[in-house]
This record gives structure tokens, sequence and C-alpha cells, in this order.
């Protein structure tokens, strides 16, 4: 059976601020799920699983979206795989710090906490949103994402509190990812003409800057709040538009891709 | 023990090496009593139950790490979940099934540390390199169809906690079966690129699984019927096997590699060519094969870096994550 897969535009404003939300879960998703059966611990097995799945069925929604209400069944399945898997490489809109590697438990739980408050803060934009389909996402998505953040914030108190060691690790791992997650205040393409995301994402940084500059202070880890109030390091910038670095075009694009390349037009 | 036998005190009261009290213990074995972990049992019952749940739990987290690779080139969004979800759900089992062997006094951390070390037994199927998405497609419907039919048989087992455990494992393992068959079902009716992918997995697995079930042991000679772990024999758990797949595979036009494959129906039983034991026997405990210890390499690599989130979350090594 020959399904006809839909190919929505994809380079209106509207499409490309929902590529950028929708890029950003499924890439993170897709590293969220290096962890199922070998993360540190019991809990955080089950818990990156979930965070990965959880992730991954965000992005899927949204794709679902640009693919409009008429699209559904087995055709909806084929265009969001298109959507998700099908591009070319410099087709992705999320940031550069969702496609770095994991690295170790603490990277991974630092970038956790940041892109949890990013993602929070853009679903409360988002619900806002002028274009009934995306708001209506969006309320369904923030239901989800509570669990999530409850998750990151238990770990930022666990690592700040957890001894010299862990301490150390988790300041040092911030020191990494906080320049680096500016990258999600980027704007694409046409963002200001586009009314889907209230304030668009360079709207969504003071929100996120002042709650987490606020949470760092009271860790005192006063020093990293400067990061937040920087600039992002050239190598984390452009995602938005389409530039990824070799950790995305190198590593996670050609796995991630691979067999949906490989056998245009298969079903799964 | 339940109610069938009188209450025998705590288990450390005597060692487990009274013949008497042996004796009653498997007269009432046979007649169906199951074991409670506080209950006075022999050392032999013990160390049977230890070694087989031991290696049941070590079989889940090690059977999580072939099928976790593929969550990342998962060729659908709609698979990529589900895959995650499966190997989730094996992580969990494996945490639940440690903790029946760790009822019967054997820890956690020791059985975790022996199987990151490469010292810990696990089944067979999990040594076994994966090269297309058809493996996923085999280790979802051949491989956790056979394990369908030997987690069912335990849930007649004496150790009263471990029925408990596989009473949920094997609900669970039910789902995943049907994970299975939709990747098998998709497959089988794809491209021809797709049928020849499914064939040649189904040709590699063919003598794993085979393998899985173990050679023919008479019930009298099996110490796991004789102690109460199992009521089937492994040739009973095989043809079981055979009735209920091989005519899904045939179905399907999938060929099964073994030309002597048939089903004598007067004899009530599948004809098949023997595996070769030996080479059984090198993949269980020889070397470990190029990937199993490239799992093991770095499943140790990231226990070992990982130490110090083990020491803050409850102040001791947690390792028993897979």
């Amino acid at each position: 059976m020959s399904v006809t897969t839909p190919r929505p535009d994809l380079d209106t404003p509207r499409a490309q601020v929902l590529l950028a939300i929708a890029d950003d879960a499924l890439v993170t998703g897709h590293r969220a799920s290096h962890w199922t059966g070998v993360a540190p611990s019991l809990e955080e097995d089950l818990a990156f699983s979930t965070i990965a799945q959880d992730a991954i069925n965000h992005a899927d929604l949204l794709y679902q979206v640009l693919l409009g209400a008429a699209v559904s069944g087995e055709q909806q399945r084929a265009g969001v795989d298109a959507i998700g898997l099908g591009r070319e490489p410099d087709g992705y809109r999320h940031a550069i710090v969702c496609e770095r590697p994991p690295i170790d438990f603490a990277r991974t739980l630092a970038r956790h906490w940041i892109t949890t408050r990013v993602e929070v803060a853009r679903l409360d934009a988002l619900r806002r949103s002028p274009d009934a389909d995306v708001a209506a996402v969006a309320t369904k998505l923030s239901h989800e994402l509570r669990y999530h953040r409850e998750h990151a914030e238990h770990w930022f108190t666990t690592l700040h509190t957890g001894g010299a060691d862990a301490r150390e690790r988790f300041h040092t791992a911030l020191g990494h990812v906080l320049p680096e997650a500016l990258g999600f205040f980027e704007p694409v393409d046409g963002e200001d003409a586009s009314a889907i995301l209230p304030g668009g994402h360079p709207g969504l940084r003071d929100v996120v800057v002042d709650g987490a500059a606020t949470s760092l202070r009271a860790a005192g880890f006063d020093d990293l709040v400067g990061l937040l109030e920087g600039d992002l390091p050239a190598e984390a910038a452009g995602g938005r538009r389409g530039r990824h670095s070799q950790d995305f075009t190198g590593d996670v694009w050609p796995e991630m891709t691979e067999l949906h390349r490989v056998h245009p037009g298969a079903r799964w | 023990m339940s109610s069938t036998m009188s209450p025998t005190g705590p288990q450390h009261d005597t060692a487990g090496t009274d013949p008497a009290r042996e004796a009653a213990f498997l007269e009432a074995l046979d007649e169906g009593a199951k074991v409670e972990s506080g209950d006075w049992m022999p050392d032999t019952y013990r160390q049977l139950n230890i070694r087989f749940i031991e290696m049941h739990a070590n079989s889940e987290i090690m059977g999580a790490l072939p099928e976790r690779e593929w969550i990342a080139r998962a060729p659908t969004l709609k698979r990529k979940r589900s895959l995650a979800a499966k190997v989730q759900d094996e992580v969990g089992h494996a945490h639940l099934i440690y903790r029946v062997a760790e009822s019967l006094g054997r820890p956690r951390k020791d059985m975790y540390d022996d199987l990151i070390a490469g010292k810990g037994k696990f089944h067979n199927v999990f040594h076994y390199p994966t090269y297309s998405w058809g493996d996923v497609a085999c280790i979802g419907f051949l491989v956790d169809g056979a394990a369908i039919v030997t987690q069912r048989a335990l849930l007649e087992t004496s150790y009263a906690p471990y029925v408990r455990v596989m009473k949920r494992v094997v609900a669970e393992e039910s789902l995943h079966y049907r994970h299975g068959e939709d990747i098998l079902l998709a497959l089988a009716s794809g491209t021809d690129e797709q049928f020849e992918m499914l064939q040649e997995a189904v040709n590699r697995w063919w003598e794993p699984i085979m393998h899985f079930f173990g050679n023919d042991i008479a019930r009298e000679d099996d110490p796991s019927i004789r102690w109460g772990i199992k009521t089937r024999t492994n040739e009973e758990s095989r043809q079981e096997w055979m009735s209920t797949y091989v005519p899904k595979l045939w179905d399907l036009g999938i060929e099964t590699p073994d030309p002597a494959l048939r089903y004598d129906a007067d004899a009530g039983q599948w004809d098949y060519t023997e595996p070769d034991w030996d080479r059984l026997r090198e993949i269980v405990k020889g070397t470990p094969t190029e990937a199993t210890a490239s799992r093991l390499y770095w499943r140790q690599l990231l226990h070992r870096h990982h130490d110090w989130i083990h020491d803050i979350v409850v102040g001791e090594d947690l390792s028993t994550a897979a």
C-alpha cells in the first residue's frame, strides 16, 4: 500500500517557529535516550527514558500541527517522519546546545535544568498564542512538563547541596552549558512577523534568565549569572538558521535519519 | 512455606543441611507448597534459586543493551518512542528480579558488580551483535516470544516472591511481544529490501533461539525441576515455542533455516536439527563475544564515571541500574 507523503511548506515564518520548537524537543529526546539502559541509577534510567519519550512525542505533536488537521492516519505518520527524519542537516532549527553529546551525568543534568526552564517559559507563551492549534497543543504539553521541571529542580538542589565534589562537578557543567543555552533565544527567520510565539524566542530570554539567575544566586553560584547575561559563543550560534556543529551533522543526524533516508517511502 | 507446611522458624536457626527437614521440604514442594523468604529452606534450594534468578535479572539488563543501540536509529518517531519504552521496562524488570534474589541473601550490589565485571551469567541470546532493524524485529518477536514461554512457566515456580514479581513481568512482556510482532509484520509486508532484512535476521537468530531453551534434560535429571524452580523441561518449552511461533513465520512467507524442521502430527511434536551445544557452552561460559565485551566495556566506563552520583543519592553505591 502506498501512502502519499504530505509535504507542507516549511519556509513560512509560522513553520519555521514550529520547527524550532519541535526540533529542540526532538534532538533533546534523542540525546536523552542515550541514558536508557545505562544511567547511573534505576530512577534516572527510568526518568531519562521517560523524558526521551515525552520529548520525542512533543516534537511529533508539533509536526502534526505543521501538517494540519486535515492530514490523519497513515498519511500523518508518513508526514511526521518526513519532517522529523527526512530533512537535510541544515533544515533543522534546534539550538546547538541540544545536539551536544551527554558527556556525563553532571553535564546532562545541567542541560536538563536550563532546557526545561526554557521549555516551560516557551509553553507559557505559546498557551497565549493567537494560533488556536498551537495554543491547544501547548496547553496539553504544559501538564507533562511539570514533572520534568520538578525532576530538573530536584537535581539542581541535590547537586549543589550534595557535597563539595558534586557541587564542583555541577558548577563546571553549568559553566559549559549556560553560555551555549543562549542559543535558545536566537530568532528564526521572519520570527518578528510571526504571531504564533508571543514575544518570539528573543522575548523568552528575560523570563528565563531572571528565574535561572535567582536560583543560581540562591545556590551560591553567583559567578555563573554573568554567563546568562553575556553573549552566545560563536560556536553555539546559528542553530535557528540551520547551522549545526559536527555533533549534529556528523553524529545525531546520520544516526537518527539513516534508516529513513536509505529506504525512501518504506513503512516501518 | 505457606499453609501447606508447618512453620519452621527463622531461616538462620538451623543450617539448611538437615537431611530430615530437607526430605520434608521436598515432599512439600511435590505437593505444590510455596516458599517465602523467611521460611527455612535447604541450602541447595537457596543456591539453585539464587543462581537461576540472578541469571534472569542479569539477562534483563544485558537484554536491554542490544535493543537500546537501536533507539537512536529507529526508522520512525513512533518506533523510537516505543523502543525506548520497552527498554525502560526491561531495566525495571531487572530491578524487580534482583530484589527477589536479594531476598534469598545475595546482595544486589554483588550481582551487579559481577555482571559488569564480566563474571555474571546471562542468557545466550544477549551475547550477539545486532546488524539491522531486522534484529530488532527478531529480538522483539522471536526472543521475547521465547522469553514469554519460559517466564509464563515461572508463574508456577515454588518461590513465592518470584511468582509475585513474575505476574507483573509477564503482563508487561505480553505488550513487548505485540510491539515485536508489529515490527515484524511491518517488515514482512514492506519492501523487498525490508523483507530480506527480516529473513537475514531470522537466519541469524535461529540457532541462538534453539539454544535459548537449553539442551533436552530428562525431567528426573533436571535439578531445577526437582527443586521446584521450573515445572517444565527444556524440551517442553522449546516445543511450545515452535508450536506458537514457527507457523506464524511460515504464514508470513519467512523461511526457517533448518531444513529438517517439520511438525510430526502423529508424534505430536516438532522435529528439528539438533543445534550445536558446544557452541552454546562456548557462548555462555567461554570468552565473551565481541558484542558482550564491548557492551560491558562501555557499561564499566559509565559506571566508573558516576561513582560520585551514587554517593550523593543514597550515600552508597546504587549501581544496580542497568
